[in-house]
């Protein structure tokens, strides 16, 4: 990045800032701050173990050296700004979730499937467990973060945390009690195959499997009775017969359901206690976007390209290093190398990547 | 404020406190009977040298491996004063008002103010009669404690795991043991026919029992509270205990060992040594590193890109079995991306030069970071420097053979 480019980011960031209020985590004084400075860019040197007392500290701290990036410390601290870390004094931690986008097995839109992962998550944390407080935040870039606010977990260990994303994930070997998912993987499967008999699908379902013949049909009629769903709920299966074939359907229907009910978090951010995460409603420096604090309704909707933008219309020239193409508030960019007048905000979005130059 | 009838401190818990003496409202009837811990330790009466000589036995039995006889301890039948009494005496000294209409567990941290003034009417012998057996297993108790505290953390983690187990053995599932303990350890349990306890504190204990029945994600988990039996909720608290009987005493460093207590410890420390001989690992023994580590070496050695985590790992594992820097360091050294300032730095750091010494994480660590790369060999294995020990143990066994 050129010192012009850098100049511009600056000045824009530093207006954003000047402009909108800090989000600001409850008990900050007892939080780490750490910051990686426009200046430093493209280079990612972080400036951390740093602690503020007051707002006004923050935000003349922020004003005076636009950073790209903003984090504060899950963790709360007797002392945030001890050098190293055993001799911070480790209070608690919130819980942290992650979802990245390119973490996310299989196909289809990541960052939509990603949102779908959000609310799954969501979900399983208010009914399963319990949790009264948390935030969402939109990462800035390719993912979404829960923080659970909830004093009850603010004390959990790091194994404690792992087990958490164990009974999120079903990433582990060893489930196996009835008590546990494995009830709600049954109960998938049941109404997996409950689908597949009404809209006669059953048959070629079983036969893509390898099962035909007399054990086919036995299996058909089993489905004839109702009795049959209860027993699948329960894990029965021993009315499908025995065979590899049948074991290996088995096993492909508790897969098919786990993947379905499981959330892909990131183990190793849910398992850090020390960990440092994005401000909220602060701007993400290789976009340009607001790592926006969202609620449960706004999710489902919510598109960055339009609704995480921190700048506005204002013409920019710039100079476009490489092929790009993306949708931004509704307008489609096409870009090829060379000058440009962009709006402010694809022109910024551009820069933070490294797609694009200031000026021409 | 003026009584009518006569005190009979600490009288409801005193036979809990004679078969549970880890509750910690033992210190209150500590500081009743003795004032401080000094006047115990060095009394003459008969009835505290019985009390040490008491403490002496029981880790004695447990550095030993035998059973500790159930008929040593004097014990009471359990009962409940509270439940049955209406005078409540002892309602006023409760700030927190757990002690309102009836004891509220919930609201009580068992810090013993109330039960101080409590002056349910028992007669005087029976009282004595009780406080007596109560004060000699707190008194014994407190000086196992003492003197486990002044041995090492294997001492201190064997006893801490034997008597935990042989206190869960003598717990009943009453109502009053039940929220006893949970007032005492803290934890949000709803006590109904099972138990309801919130899942921070159930993953507090679970995650360090091994068993896979204790995964969270084989448990029934509804709106932050886990649904265990009356018994599971036992081996939760016992799992705590655990925790709570390793921890050195907090007086320790403050008391000068009395020549009984030296003595007690010259006779404790061989048997305790003679237990915990160290597995000789020897000679370093590549054939024998688990999966995940040869992986990591490997392709630390072909230069792939190797992250964070699985670096630190396989540092801290080669420490951990015995290699010393410079030889991790030669190991590391045929990496094309080699640096011997920076990997010296690195290696001394998580060797401990820098305060802390670094264990080596567990395979549950690994797989979660993804660098457990598992298969039939690990099997029983809960931790990859286990591996190598059973490994080394099992070729040290066959090549003796191959010798004969």
């Amino acid at each position: 990045m050129d010192d012009m480019t850098k100049l511009y980011l600056q000045r824009k960031f530093s207006e954003y800032y000047a402009e909108n209020d800090l989000f600001i985590p409850r008990n900050m004084e007892k939080r780490e701050w750490a910051f990686v400075a426009i200046s430093s860019l493209p280079d990612f040197v972080m400036q951390r173990h740093m602690g503020f007392e007051s707002t006004m500290e923050l935000r003349a701290q922020i004003l005076s050296n636009p950073p790209a990036h903003i984090y504060y410390s899950s963790a709360l601290y007797n002392n945030p700004n001890a050098e190293k870390m055993e001799d911070k004094g480790w209070i608690g931690a919130e819980l942290i979730f992650d979802i990245d986008a390119d973490h996310i097995s299989g196909r289809g839109n990541k960052l939509q499937r990603a949102k779908k992962e959000i609310m799954k998550l969501y979900d399983i944390l208010e009914n399963r467990f319990g949790v009264e407080k948390m935030e969402i935040v939109f990462s800035g870039s390719r993912g979404y973060h829960i923080h659970v606010l909830d004093e009850g977990f603010m004390k959990l260990g790091s194994a404690e945390r792992r087990e958490i994303v164990e009974f999120l994930t079903l990433s582990d070997y060893r489930i196996t009690g009835f008590d546990g998912r494995l009830e709600e993987v049954y109960g998938c499967i049941a109404e997996v195959l409950r689908k597949a008999v009404r809209s006669g699908k059953l048959e070629e379902l079983l036969r893509r499997h390898g099962i035909g013949g007399k054990q086919k049909a036995r299996i058909i009629e089993a489905f004839s009775d109702e009795g049959v769903f209860y027993r699948i709920r329960n894990g029965d299966f021993a009315f499908l017969g025995k065979g590899k074939r049948v074991e290996n359907f088995v096993n492909f229907l508790i897969k098919a359901c786990a993947r379905k009910i499981s959330v892909e978090v990131d183990a190793p951010v849910t398992g850090d206690i020390k960990r440092l995460i994005r401000l909220p409603n602060s701007l993400h420096g290789k976009t340009g976007f607001v790592a926006k604090l969202l609620s449960y309704d706004e999710l489902e909707s919510f598109d960055p390209f339009s609704d995480a933008l921190a700048f506005g219309e204002e013409e920019v020239k710039v100079m476009v290093k490489r092929k790009e193409k993306f949708k931004m508030n509704g307008e489609v960019y096409e870009l090829l190398p060379g000058n440009a007048k962009l709006p402010e905000c694809a022109a910024i979005f551009l820069m933070c990547r490294g797609a694009a130059i200031y000026g021409h | 404020m003026k009584s009518s009838k006569p005190l009979k401190p600490l009288l409801p818990l005193l036979p809990y406190l004679s078969r549970f003496p880890f509750l910690k409202v033992s210190g209150r009837l500590f500081e009743l009977e003795y004032g401080s811990i000094e006047n115990f330790l060095t009394s003459q009466k008969s009835f505290d040298v019985e009390a040490r000589q008491l403490g002496f036995k029981i880790v004695e039995s447990v550095l030993k491996d035998e059973k500790f006889p159930s008929d040593a301890i004097k014990q009471i039948e359990l009962s409940f004063f509270c439940e049955v009494c209406e005078t409540r005496g002892c309602r006023e000294a409760c700030k927190k008002g757990a002690m309102s209409f009836s004891w509220n567990y919930m609201l009580c941290d068992m810090c013993g103010e109330c039960f101080l003034r409590c002056d349910y009417s028992v007669s005087d012998e029976l009282y004595f009669r009780l406080k007596t057996i109560a004060k000699l297993n707190v008194a014994a108790y407190l000086y196992s404690r003492i003197l486990v505290s002044l041995m090492d953390e294997r001492a201190r983690r064997r006893y801490a795991v034997r008597e935990a187990r042989r206190y869960r053995e003598i717990m009943d599932e009453s109502d009053a043991t039940l929220m006893i303990f949970a007032s005492d350890f803290g934890l949000k349990a709803k006590i109904e026919e099972n138990v309801n306890l919130h899942v921070s504190d159930y993953l507090k204990a679970a995650c360090r029992i091994r068993s896979k029945e204790w995964k969270l994600v084989n448990r029934k988990l509804k709106k932050g509270y886990v649904e265990l039996t009356r018994k599971d909720f036992l081996r939760i608290v016992e799992e705590l205990l655990r925790t709570r009987l390793a921890e050195r005493v907090m007086i320790t460093p403050t008391i000068t060992p009395t020549p009984e207590i030296n003595r007690n410890l010259a006779e404790l420390i061989p048997i305790s040594e003679a237990r915990f001989v160290e597995i000789e690992l020897g000679e370093f023994d590549a054939e024998c590193l688990p999966p995940c580590m040869k992986k990591i070496l490997s392709d630390l050695q072909a230069g792939l890109n190797v992250p964070h985590s699985a670096r630190f790992a396989i540092t801290s594992f080669l420490l951990n079995i015995g290699l010393s820097v410079d030889e991790v360091i030669s190991l590391f050294s045929s990496a094309p991306d080699f640096d011997v300032e920076k990997t010296r730095y690195q290696v001394e750091h998580i060797a401990g030069a820098r305060g802390t010494e670094y264990t080596a994480p567990a395979c549950d660590t690994m797989l979660s970071y993804h660098n457990c790369y598992r298969n039939d060999s690990c099997r029983g294995i809960n931790h990859p420097v286990n591996y190598y020990r059973r490994c080394k143990k099992a070729s040290k066994t066959s090549k003796g053979n191959k010798k004969r």
